[in-house]
Parts: C-alpha cells; structure tokens; sequence
C-alpha cells in the first residue's frame, strides 16, 4: 500500500506538470482524437512515465540484504 | 526545538510494515470551531463556486476543450500562462510567509486533506459513533459490523461522487454536466474523471486519512525549513507539564493521554515538535478541556513559539518574513498591475508560404498575410486593419474585421506595394489594428514585405 502510494503520488505530481507544459504549447486538437481524450489520455501516459520511473526509483533503492533475502527464501 | 533535534523514533514504521489504524477522538472547542469554520468556507467556495453566473455563463470555469479559463469578469487564453506561473508563485510565497508566521495554518485548516478527512471523520462519528465506540464495533464480527459500515461507505462514496462532479463542473459546464449525470449520458472521459476524482476522495479522506501528510506530502517534508525560534507552533509546555502523573509533586499534565487520542495522525505532542504534526490544535482543545475539569489553567498545550517557551522575547519581525512579504507583494503587484493593463485583443502575422509575393495589376507587388486576430473580451467587436513601414504600401481589401466575443478569427491580408517603390529584398513593415468605438485597445504587429 506504502509502496504504492509513493510510487503512484510523486508521478501524478509530475504528470500534472508534465500535462500543462506540453499543452500550453501543443494544441490538443491536432492530435485528432477529440480534445477532451487528448488531455486524459495524455495525462494517463505522462502518469504511467512518471509512475514507471518512480518504480524503478524504488526497485533500485532496496538495500542489499533485501535482495539477498528474496533470493534465499 | 528543531526537528533534526528529535531521536529518531523507533516505532517509525518501515515501508513494508502495516499501519495501525487511528481512531481518533472527536474533540470540542475554540480550535475545533476554527477547523470546521475553514471547512464550511472552503468547502461553500468549492461546491457552490461551480453553480455561479456571470455574463451568461458559469463564473468560473476551466475550460480546457476550447482552451479558456475563465474567472468571473477575466478571461485567460494559452498565451497568458504567464498569469497562471505568477499566481503559483504567489500560492508558494503565501505558504512560506505562512510557515515562517504561524507554522502549518494550511496543513491544520485549509488543505483538502484535512478537510475531507474532517467530513468523512464526521460521518464516521454520525454512523459508527465516537472513538471508543467504534473500537467495539471493529472488535466485531463481520456480519454485526455490516449494516453500520455499509451505511458509512454508503455515505462517503456518496459525497465523493460529489466531490468529483464538482470538479468535473470546473472544466465542463456543470448544468449541463448535471442533465448528462441525470440522463446517464457523460461522455466516456468525463465518466471517467468524475469516478477517478470521486475514488481519489474517498480513498484519502476515507482510508488513507493521516499517511497522505506523513508519507505522501512534500510539504510535509520541508516546511521546517521555513521554520525558526519565532515560529508559532503547537507545543507542550514542558516546564509546567513535568514530571506528568498523577498525585502530588507532579506537573500540571495528569497523563490522560487525551491529546494522543484526539491526534489525527497518532502522536504524543509532549515529545516536541514532529513532522507529523499537522498543526490542527485538536490536542490544545482537548487539554484545555481537561484543564478546566482539573481546575488549572488552561494552555499546558497551546500556541507558542520555541522562544516564548525558552522565556525569551518572540519577533514576529524578522529578515525572513520582511523577505518572503517584498518578493510577494512584488509579485502580486506586477501582475495585478499586467492584468489591469492587458490589452484584451492579440494579434498574430503569419506569412503565407504558398506565394511569396506576386506581381498584380497596375504594376504592384503582392505579399499575401495570415492574420489571427483575438478578442479576448466578451462582446463582439469591429476592429480595423492598417499598414505602415514603406512609402506606397497599402492594404488591399475591407479594412474592417468583426470578430465575435472570445474567439479568434483568421483573415487574409493582401498588402501591395508600388514595384518601384523599394529596392528587392526583405523589408520590415508593420500591422496596426485597432478596434472601433473603444479607445486604447490597439495593437502592433512586425512582419516583413518582400520584394523579389
């Protein structure tokens, strides 16, 4: 759950800026999908970026004995 | 005391171990009449806002499909994000200076957090009873829980819906997002975004409650940074306090522990300051509840700042908030002035690129113009056109452009040019519009007129 949440939050952050910086300069309309789609859908993967990120954050940061813990049992 | 002064604490839960659940005790008084002041206010701005008119439309709303925003009299357009980093900044500033003043105001009044922590902890109350009362119920078996719980979550999703209707009437009209929510006829995304902003709610106001401040807050993080020894936090008097107990030879704290139980996110306060602590004053009423009973005075936990308690002078005065107050008010000032000033009408040339320029009759030379014009008022207006920058160079057309209210239009623009008139080559020229029948709203555009 913890893990989760530290993951899914600082990525939603990042989607949401990501979100209106690439929008204030693209127009959604041009990605011909309706503009309303185009901004969701656009958050959505900005979110699974930053979300992906944050997991690999997280995987990378677990300490040696965690690992070597998981290998052996 | 600062925070890098706490020992860390051993009972810190590690990432992978389980939380205990808080059940935290309602508690009445000065500070519980604030919080729920701020709730009411915050809350009245929020779902209410979305409802209000202005000039026939709905004051505030974000419209993101036509990419507008409009804030009662004020309509904004891509080109003035600007405004929109301004006031962030502004909201960063105003949370500084806060900090420096008065420690976590926001945290314990006005985040959406600790409001809808607040709402749903007082359905909880309504439903399943006060603290001790909802400890029995969880001791329960499943089947003897059930109606109450049902009820609760009944209860919960139902404002959560709510909530992120609200939130989707910020970005699309909420009337007539309300007939579609009526007729069951939301568009996919809006579905979507209502039941996503809706779960939100109820996941953190409902579940996640205080591990949203202790685990998931940036501010949560650094707002010591911005505090010193003349901040105004919630502290225990230490001096008066110990040693607690009960009988004689004690301090003035008896140890009920009431300001544990009343803790929204489970600490002891008389440990000194912790990062958890969001700053709500619930162990302050609680106390001083206890204190009145216990006929002493009441304040063994209050308001203070690190020097009062340490017996010196507080200044409220200091470089740290006279800084954070200039670049604030500068700010606020440079765009309250840019806004009072903004021409509402944009201009933007484009050169054609099919033809460059082209020789017409009677010996001229044509250069052709896109023109988006913008009026970013909300009446229609007439608006004329006009040229200057080369001897002989004239607009070749109506002169005049109407354009609706907050819209943009785009017209061609047919500039011609003696060929005599200049040499070939690039030169610079100027767009001038004006609009008719309102004075000072006019603008100027460059561009260039070639010659081959």
């Amino acid at each position: 759950m913890k893990v989760a949440m530290i993951i899914l939050w600082p990525a939603f952050l990042a989607a949401g800026v990501a979100e209106v910086l690439f929008f204030t300069v693209f127009d959604p309309s041009e990605f011909g999908a309706g503009r309303m789609a185009a901004y969701s859908a656009g958050f959505l993967i900005f979110w699974l970026l930053a979300a992906a990120s944050s997991t690999l954050t997280c995987f990378l940061q677990r300490g040696a004995e965690e690992i070597n813990k998981g290998r052996s049992g | 005391m600062k925070l890098q002064d706490i020992p860390v604490r051993t009972d810190e839960q590690s990432l992978f171990e389980v939380r205990k659940k808080i059940y935290s005790r309602a508690v009445h008084g000065w500070f519980a009449a604030l919080r729920w002041a701020a709730v009411w206010a915050t809350q009245l701005v929020f779902y209410g806002g979305a409802w209000l008119r202005w000039n026939d439309r709905q004051a505030v709303l974000f419209d993101i499909v036509h990419r507008k925003f409009y804030i009662f009299g004020l309509v904004f357009w891509p080109q003035d994000v600007i405004y929109l980093t301004a006031l962030l900044v502004i909201a960063a500033l105003s949370l500084f200076l806060f900090t420096a003043l008065a420690g976590r105001l926001w945290c314990g009044y006005a985040c959406p957090q600790t409001v809808y922590t607040e709402i749903f902890l007082w359905i909880e109350r309504v439903i399943e009873g006060d603290r001790n009362a909802r400890m029995r119920l969880d001791q329960q078996s499943f089947a003897k829980r059930l109606p109450l719980k049902a009820a609760k979550h009944a209860a919960w999703i139902a404002v959560a819906f709510w909530t992120g209707f609200t939130f989707v009437g910020y970005v699309t009209p909420i009337r007539e997002l309300w007939s579609e929510v009526l007729n069951l006829s939301t568009g996919p995304w809006e579905t979507f975004w209502i039941f996503f902003y809706g779960f939100a709610t109820y996941g953190n106001a409902g579940w996640m409650r205080e591990q949203v401040c202790k685990y998931m807050c940036p501010y949560a993080r650094f707002q010591s940074a911005m505090f010193d020894k003349d901040t105004l936090i919630i502290t225990y008097d230490e001096k008066r306090g110990e040693p607690r107990g009960k009988g004689t030879n004690k301090g003035d704290c008896v140890d009920c522990e009431i300001c544990v139980q009343v803790c929204p996110t489970g600490i002891d306060i008389r440990r000194g300051l912790q990062y958890e602590c969001i700053g709500c004053a619930a162990c302050i009423d609680g106390c001083n509840q206890v204190m009145e009973k216990l006929k002493r005075p009441s304040g063994l936990i209050r308001y203070s700042t690190t020097h009062a308690l340490e017996g010196s002078r507080t200044r409220v005065l200091r470089p740290r908030v006279f800084i954070y107050t200039a670049i604030l008010l500068a700010v606020a000032i440079v765009a309250g002035v840019s806004l009072y000033l903004r021409v509402p009408l944009k201009l933007d040339v484009i050169r054609d690129r099919a033809a460059i320029a082209r020789e017409v009759e009677g010996g001229l030379i044509e250069n052709v113009y896109r023109l988006q014009v913008m009026n970013t008022t909300e009446q229609a207006r007439a608006f004329e056109l006009s040229v200057s920058g080369l001897p002989g160079l004239e607009l070749w057309g109506d002169p005049t452009i109407g354009v609706g209210a907050a819209t943009s239009r785009m017209v061609l623009a047919k500039v011609r040019l003696p060929a005599d008139a200049a040499k070939p080559g690039s030169h610079p020229i100027e767009f001038h519009l004006r609009a008719l029948g309102v004075n000072g709203v006019e603008v100027r555009e460059h561009s260039v007129f070639i010659i081959q």
